[in-house]
């Protein structure tokens, strides 16, 4: 499986060779290989990810949570925000007030309201969890694939090469695509766009509650296009699952290209400036 | 347009259980983890049959004997032949080279079979050898051709061999292949064969997973108890949210 | 928002419910990772007992098997030992071996179930040496006694039952571990069936 994906970077044109070899430090999958795979994913992937989540909740407490009207809720305490009786229920942490210099209106503290709320969403998870941990831990296969369960033998290929679930509606598009590396260039692209949606999506109201009906349309085909990939990706590249696998990615992409245009003069509703 | 897109994605997923490819069709193992003397009578197969040439490296005598209620005395007298301590792993003397020299493949590890093939392939598959004179060991097997197995069973079975009856076919008559016979030579009858063969699968079952039951036993208890601790949440949560709703 | 008044009591009776349940849910999912750390199988075996043939040990001979990484002495101790045990009671610290040292069955003078046959741990109680065997120069260490232990590392001496003298670094006797005959000729280490 492994081979097969450092075999992805291999379809690079002139460089292609060279980056594997690079990549596996070694002229087939050895030692060397896994090393450097178990220090990037277990100690440097961790520790950039834990790097990013502590940036993304100072970024997040500088204008604080919103609510799911997509409305600010930190006000300057000039005077220019009238706070009403609702409000006032409520005390805030004063390192989200800044000590005085804001004031927050429309919204609840996170103690006890969420931590109370998340509490029941732990509990219907591990219920969930729980369940597959004590009665179905191979996941109908899919979670333990069967390969899984005999020695690695570099000779012998298994009969069916398939990624793991999550990553099937990226193979989808990868194999939708008969040119290797623009199939590869493709597989990249459906993940890069979406960090390309704060750029791609012009509109102004953040909330799906004050959208057309056309973004809520294209928001729905690109979940029932992720999907059908997904399973796609688990299916054979044969046939007609290749035509379908190939719509799909049309239809993909084709939520990001359409975001892009009607978005900037989308018929949304007119935002309120206070919800309580 | 929802509704045809949606019909798609249908298709889709129910043709995922076609997505194995053309196999022969495999019965059904009996497979019941909780028979004692089903696990113990496929232990003893294993040990006196398949030790030979396979392992269960993973698995140690004492282990086995917990969990099937067998004596560590009875086990090591009659399920142990090389006079390891019951500790020790279930393994044999053949080396990996002699396997692959002898058979033309090393007999694989067996502990985790059940996990890789599944119940119903081991036990389509024991019962699916036919004698071939084209073959180095003399048999083939339908559910694996060209195996290199030799059917180390036979003298409980019986010589197996593929059958064909003379039927009218469109009006003519032709050879119909009907299945898999044996010629009654061997220990046990079709049924008891077929019984014999359900203990050993019960048995590499049990293996590639010995603390399933205990799982599950230990899974109901969890489940109850996160239900009790959800209803209990989710009452928490409605009292506060009364402050905001 | 609503303006109900606030049931407190509701609240506190539901907070803490919770809080209990989520409790005893917590050290249910500690206990099986804390189980863990328990030995394992494969140590388990390894320290399991071990059984010695003592069919041909001579008088005053000394063999040593390994038991859970440690040396245990077998002893078959000749009739003048077992007589000199008495001698030197008053220079040992445990003479009647009161610190729990060894099983019930080996809270005798002898240290052991039968006279002639001395099993112990052949580690000294002070830091973990393991002491010399000397069956005929013991008289240099102890005047009038024949054989016994002396540990080279800080000069720790014991008698021929393993009683530890005074005046050294050792604190106590040595270790007897559990074992037991399965026959005349076979001491199992390691297990005594709970036996007393």
């Amino acid at each position: 499986m492994h081979r097969y994906i450092i075999g992805i970077f291999g379809t690079i044109p002139f460089i292609g060779e060279d980056l594997t070899l690079w990549i596996r430090g070694d002229y087939v999958i050895s030692g060397a290989t896994l090393n450097r795979f178990f220090a990037l994913h277990v100690i440097a992937l961790p520790l950039v990810l834990v790097i990013l989540v502590f940036l993304h909740i100072m970024a997040l407490h500088e204008v604080g949570s919103n609510n799911p009207d997509g409305i600010d809720i930190k006000k300057d305490n000039d005077g220019s925000v009238e706070q009403t009786e609702a409000d006032k229920k409520f005390t805030f942490h004063q390192y989200f007030t800044r000590g005085g210099k804001k004031v927050i209106v429309d919204a609840i503290p996170f103690h006890p309201y969420y931590t109370v709320k998340d509490l029941v969403g732990v509990a219907g998870f591990l219920l969930i969890f729980a369940w597959v941990i004590f009665f179905l831990p191979e996941g109908g296969g899919y979670f333990l694939e069967p390969p899984n369960f005999e020695a690695a033998n570099p000779l012998k290929t298994p009969e069916h090469i398939a990624p793991v679930w999550y990553f099937t509606p990226f193979y989808a598009i990868l194999r939708a695509i008969p040119h290797p590396f623009m199939g590869a260039v493709a597989m990249f692209a459906a993940i890069v766009a979406l960090a390309l949606l704060p750029w791609l999506d012009r509109g102004r109201v953040r909330s799906v509650r004050y959208r057309s009906g056309l973004h809520k349309v294209n928001l729905i085909n690109f979940c029932i296009s992720f999907v059908a990939l997904g399973v796609l990706g688990v299916l054979p590249a044969e046939g007609v699952y290749t035509l379908l696998a190939q719509i799909f990615s049309f239809t993909y992409f084709g939520f990001f290209v359409l975001l892009f245009f009607y978005s900037k003069n989308e018929n949304t509703k007119p935002l309120p400036v206070r919800v309580t | 347009m929802m509704k045809t897109l949606l019909s798609a994605v249908a298709l889709l997923a129910s043709s995922l259980a076609m997505a194995a490819g053309p196999a022969v069709p495999l019965d059904k193992a009996p497979i019941d983890l909780t028979d004692k003397a089903s696990l113990q009578n496929g232990a003893r197969l294993f040990q006196n049959y398949c030790l030979g040439c396979h392992q269960m490296q993973y698995q140690r005598y004492s282990r086995t004997f917990a969990d099937l209620d067998i004596p560590e005395e009875l086990g090591m007298e009659h399920l142990m032949f090389t006079g390891e301590k019951v500790g020790d792993h279930i393994t044999n003397n053949m080396s990996a080279k002699d396997g692959e020299k002898w058979f033309g493949a090393t007999p694989p590890d067996l502990t985790n079979v059940a996990r890789v093939r599944g119940p119903d392939w081991l036990y389509t598959y024991l019962r699916a050898f036919y004698v071939d004179d084209s073959r180095p060991f003399g048999v083939n097997n339908e559910v694996f051709p060209m195996v290199g197995m030799p059917h180390v069973l036979q003298e409980l079975q019986g010589v197996p061999s593929k059958t064909y009856e003379t039927r009218l076919v469109d009006g003519q008559p032709k050879e119909v292949y009907v299945g898999i016979q044996t010629d009654g030579s061997g220990e046990l009858s079709t049924e008891e064969y077929d019984s014999a063969i359900a203990d050993l699968v019960n048995y590499m079952e049990y293996v590639g997973e010995p603390t399933k039951l205990e799982a599950h036993a230990l899974g109901y208890k969890v489940m109850i108890f996160l239900l009790i601790f959800f209803v209990l949440a989710y009452l928490l949560k409605k009292e506060y949210w009364k402050d905001v709703h | 928002m609503s303006n109900a008044p606030v049931d407190h009591g509701r609240r506190r009776f539901l907070t803490i419910a919770t809080s209990v349940v989520g409790g005893v849910g917590a050290v249910g999912v500690a206990v099986p990772f804390i189980a863990s750390w328990n030995p394992s199988e494969r140590a388990k075996q390894a320290g399991a007992a071990v059984t010695a043939d003592i069919s041909k040990l001579e008088p005053g001979q000394l063999i040593r098997v390994e038991w859970r990484g440690k040396p245990v002495w077998i002893v078959k101790r000749t009739s003048e030992t077992l007589d000199q045990l008495e001698l030197t009671e008053e220079n040992l610290r445990d003479p009647g071996s009161e610190v729990a040292q060894q099983p019930a069955y080996a809270q005798n003078r002898h240290r052991s179930i039968k006279p002639d046959i001395f099993v112990a741990v052949g580690i000294c109680t002070h830091l973990g040496c393991s002491p010399t065997y000397l069956p005929n120069d013991f008289s240099a260490q102890v005047e009038g006694i024949r054989a016994g232990f002396f540990c080279p590392c800080h000069g720790s001496k014991f008698d021929m039952a393993g009683r530890v003298f005074q005046g050294v670094p050792a604190p106590t006797n040595l270790v007897v571990p559990p074992h037991m005959f399965i026959d005349d000729n076979t001491i199992v280490v390691g297990e005594d069936e709970g036996a007393v």
